[in-house]
Formats: structure tokens, C-alpha cells, sequence
């Protein structure tokens, strides 16, 4: 493995100072040039402005930082600091790095990539702000975070069974939502279920205790 | 079923309004550098250091568990001794708003145990993290996290004037309030006294009421002129120039002895981070008013 604090990764070269924490800080590294961008989009597919954005990412990156011992290896590393950026977002936690200039700083390189409107119509837009918030939240994480059911539990806390129900309510009010606004949602005719005005409404799906 | 579903994944994936690799050219940016630099700068909490000694003790089920029973009896033997260990009454002040319970905390030496148990005596089922805090931020809440079941919330209860926050200006943090209908478990970190040299875990404004520098009159003036008094205060200043990325161990004053103090952040009970700029600040009226309330 040689020395991988001091290869040129995409941060540049590093120090070459005694540091006692140097495997820790090669470990937050990749999983800082690994997760910058993705947890910089969560906070801004939300709704948060630069600033805001810019305090979520050095608030999370700061807590993976004094936690790094709490972080999965591997891919389970992704949904554990989703799952700590929606903590960061929820709760507007107060930190060391939260509105200092150095994320002023951020949000000044931030601010250029500002949002476009999205690709769907605006009725399903509108469909998808009628929701819930924790509606919200868990049909961004699997949709845009990409998140499957296994992740989608651990960055919630909760069981994966849980958040399959949890992201089946969702989408079926979704599906309603889109129904009351009267977007064309195609329904799947081998599904067998009952149309509403053309749209397939899922089914339901019980509880397991 | 599936297709279905599907084809509402596809729809809420193109409302997202950016994607991820529209940002990642800023991975690479001076500012994503800077911010690496400096979280790396902070040394790593006490409560990571022993979470990982820990770790590593543990050797299996059978430990975790002789551990979580001692854990177990020494709340119990705390209860039963008595009121100078747990004092739940005063750690936590409750009253009941509309459909919330309202929870102040009143003591913000409390111990866990204290505050844990206070919630406790009232049905809730709350775990409580301290953190080291800079001193106007001993005893409010830091952050607040889990699951909430599924019925009812949970928010922070604020105060006007009881503290200043980087994140809320004078609107502090002083406890929650709880839907009287909620039903889960959740985490609240609250801060804590620290020690000489301890990291900060929470912190806000150096300039700010009860913290090292109120007062000190030093807030945009020179770094020249601000040297006696941080001096004279026992402050070791951390020197940064706003828009650089400066080493993180600081900068000579002497190289900036003309420059402005702008911003600061405390870090330890000794130590403040300071920023400084070239050209004179021009301070938010509004700002100002609540760093200086009382001098």
C-alpha cells in the first residue's frame, strides 16, 4: 500500500508533517473525494440555498470526521453519511464549521451551479411538494441518492422492512397526489389492479409487526 | 407492480433540480481543499477516541453484555442513593403548551444520568449526549436526532437573547418541545463544561456574550491594536486571512499586522480561531447589537 497519505489524490498533495492520526486522515480523505459532491446535491436537491448547502457539507464531513470509527468500510459508508446529512439538515445542528467564513467560502464556489428546474411537468412537481416531508425524504433518497432498501434502513434508522413500507406509503401517496392533479401516470395493465382515471393504483401493503 | 413503480422512481428522479456530477468538479476546488484542511485540523473528540478504545476492549457478546448489566446497576444504585446523584427535578424544567410538553433545562452542569432521568420521570425515552461546549452554549442543545415513530414530533424550543448561535443569531436553544401525542425514542446532544485545552464540540462567536473575546472591544480593529488585549486575556489567536487558504496552524500576525479582525470562533478555553481581512470591515448593524449586548 506504501504511503497513501502522500499520493496525489484529487485534494492535492498533502502535508508531509508528523501527524499521528495520518491513517484516519488518509481514510477521511476517500471518503471525503468520494462523498463531497453527492452530499453537496443532497443538501441542494432539498431545497437549500448555497450558504445552507455549504454549512450541511462541512457540518457532515465534520461529524464522519470525529466519528470515522462509526463509518462502515465500503459501500456501506454512503448511506451512513446520507444519514448523517439529513440528521445535519433536520435538525439544524449548530456546529464548529456552521456559517464560519470558510463555508462562506464554499457557498461563493457553490453559487454558480444553481439548481435548473426540473425535467417533469410542473404538476408533478407540485404532486411531489403535496407530500409529507418524510414522504419527501425517502422517495429523494431512492430516486435521487439512489439508495435500495438495505441503505435507504441504515440511513434512516431503521429496519429495511420498515423503510420498504415506509417507501411503498410513499409512493403510493405519490401516486394519488398525481391522480388528484390529473398527470398522466401510464398504468401497468398486467398488474391487474383497479384503474383510477387511468392511473394504476399500487397496492396496498401491511405492516409487519 | 414493479413497472409501476418504476416509472414513479423516474419521476421523482427528474424533479431532482441538480445531479451529483454537476457539483463534483468542485471536489476539486480551493474551497473543498480548504474545508478538508480544516476539518482535519480539528482534533478528533475524546468521546471518538474512547468510542474506538472500546471498540476494540469489546471482544464479543459476553463482554457487551457483563458491561451493559454494570451500566444497568449503576443507574439503578444511582436511583436508589439518591437525590445527590440524580436531581431529574432541577435538571429539567417541564410544562405543558397546547399539545406539547415543553423542557427547558435549568441546570446546564447537569449530569447525563440527571438529565436522562428527568425526561424519564415524564415518559420519555430520550438519550442524552453531552459535548464539550464554549461557555454561552453549556446547557442547550446542539443537536437533536432519531426516530420518531409514528406519531407525533419533536422541536427545539428556543429563547430569544438567552444565547448567541452561529446558526440562529440571539434565537437559543434552551430545550424542545415534545408533541404530547409523540411516541419513539431520540437523541439529544446537549453541551457540556470542558476542561483547559478541550476541543470545542459546539461553539459559536467568540465575540458573542460569555464567550473569551465579549467586550474585548477588539472586533474590527486591527490586528496591531488587538494583540495587547488577547494578550492580556490569555488568548492564544489561531490567524487566518478571509479568502486564503492559509496553513492550518496559522499565520504570523506580524505579516498582518495591519489587517482587521473580522471574524473569530473559540476553540478551546485558550484558543480562538480569528480571521482577518485587508480592507475595513463593514459590520451588519443587527449583528453587532447582539455581540455586544451587554458591554
Amino acid at each position: 500500500m506504501g504511503q497513501p497519505y502522500r499520493r496525489r489524490g484529487l485534494l492535492g498533495e498533502l502535508p508531509r508533517d508528523p501527524d499521528p492520526d495520518r491513517d484516519q486522515r488518509a481514510r477521511f480523505q476517500e471518503l471525503y473525494q468520494a462523498h463531497f459532491a453527492r452530499i453537496l446535491g443532497y443538501a441542494m436537491r432539498r431545497g437549500a440555498s448555497a450558504e445552507d448547502a455549504a454549512d450541511v457539507v462541512a457540518e457532515t464531513f465534520l461529524v464522519a470526521w470525529r466519528r470515522l470509527e462509526q463509518v462502515p468500510s465500503g459501500e456501506a459508508a454512503r448511506p451512513w453519511i446520507y444519514g448523517v446529512a439529513r440528521r445535519v439538515m433536520a435538525n439544524h445542528r449548530r456546529g464548529a464549521l456552521r456559517q464560519t467564513l470558510l463555508a462562506a467560502r464554499l457557498a461563493r464556489e457553490i453559487t454558480p451551479f444553481e439548481p435548473s428546474p426540473p425535467n417533469d411537468g410542473v404538476d408533478a412537481l407540485a404532486a411531489f411538494r403535496a407530500l409529507r416531508p418524510a414522504d419527501r425524504e425517502i422517495l429523494g433518497l431512492a430516486s435521487w441518492e439512489g439508495l435500495g432498501t438495505t441503505e435507504l434502513a441504515a440511513a434512516l434508522g431503521c429496519s429495511p422492512n420498515a423503510a420498504k413500507i415506509r417507501l411503498h406509503r410513499a409512493r403510493r401517496r405519490l401516486a394519488r397526489e398525481l391522480v388528484r392533479l390529473g398527470v398522466d401516470v401510464k398504468p401497468d395493465r398486467s398488474s391487474g389492479h383497479v384503474h383510477q382515471e387511468g392511473v394504476t393504483a399500487p397496492p396496498e401493503v401491511r405492516e409487519v409487526p | 407492480v414493479n413497472s409501476h413503480y418504476d416509472l414513479l422512481q423516474n419521476r421523482v428522479a427528474n424533479l431532482a433540480p441538480i445531479r451529483d456530477e454537476d457539483l463534483e468538479p468542485l471536489t476539486h476546488g480551493p474551497a473543498a481543499r480548504a474545508l478538508f484542511e480544516e476539518i482535519v485540523s480539528i482534533p478528533r473528540s475524546q468521546r471518538a477516541r474512547l468510542a474506538s478504545r472500546v471498540g476494540r476492549v469489546r471482544g464479543g457478546p459476553v463482554r457487551v453484555g457483563v458491561a451493559a448489566a454494570a451500566a444497568v446497576f449503576l443507574l439503578v444504585l444511582g436511583l436508589v442513593v439518591g437525590s445527590q446523584v440524580l436531581r431529574p427535578t432541577e435538571a429539567v424544567a417541564f410544562s405543558v403548551e397546547g399539545d406539547f410538553i415543553v423542557a427547558r433545562i435549568v441546570d446546564p452542569e447537569a449530569t447525563k444520568q440527571e438529565l436522562e432521568a428527568a425526561f424519564a420521570e415524564h415518559g420519555l425515552d430520550v438519550q442524552v449526549i453531552l459535548v464539550p461546549a464554549s461557555p454561552s452554549l453549556v446547557g442547550t442543545v446542539g443537536a437533536m436526532y432519531g426516530e420518531g415513530g409514528n406519531s407525533g414530533t419533536v422541536e427545539i424550543l428556543h429563547e430569544e437573547g438567552a444565547c448567541f448561535t452561529q446558526g440562529g443569531g440571539d434565537q437559543c436553544p434552551v430545550g424542545l418541545k415534545i408533541a404530547t401525542d409523540f411516541e419513539g425514542r431520540f437523541t439529544i446532544e446537549i453541551g457540556r463544561p470542558t476542561a483547559s485545552g478541550e476541543t470545542y464540540d459546539l461553539a459559536t462567536e467568540a465575540f458573542a456574550p460569555g464567550e473569551v473575546l465579549h467586550c474585548s472591544g477588539v472586533r474590527g480593529k486591527t490586528v496591531r491594536e488587538a494583540l495587547p488585549v488577547l494578550a492580556d486575556r490569555g488568548i492564544r489567536a489561531i490567524w487566518r486571512t478571509i479568502g486564503k487558504g492559509d496553513d492550518v496552524r496559522g499565520i504570523d500576525p506580524g505579516t498582518i499586522a495591519d489587517y482587521y479582525l473580522v471574524d473569530a470562533l473559540a476553540r478551546t478555553q485558550e484558543e480562538v480561531w480569528i480571521w482577518v481581512s485587508s480592507e475595513r470591515p463593514n459590520f451588519n448593524p443587527e449583528l453587532t447589537a447582539m455581540l455586544d449586548r451587554g458591554c
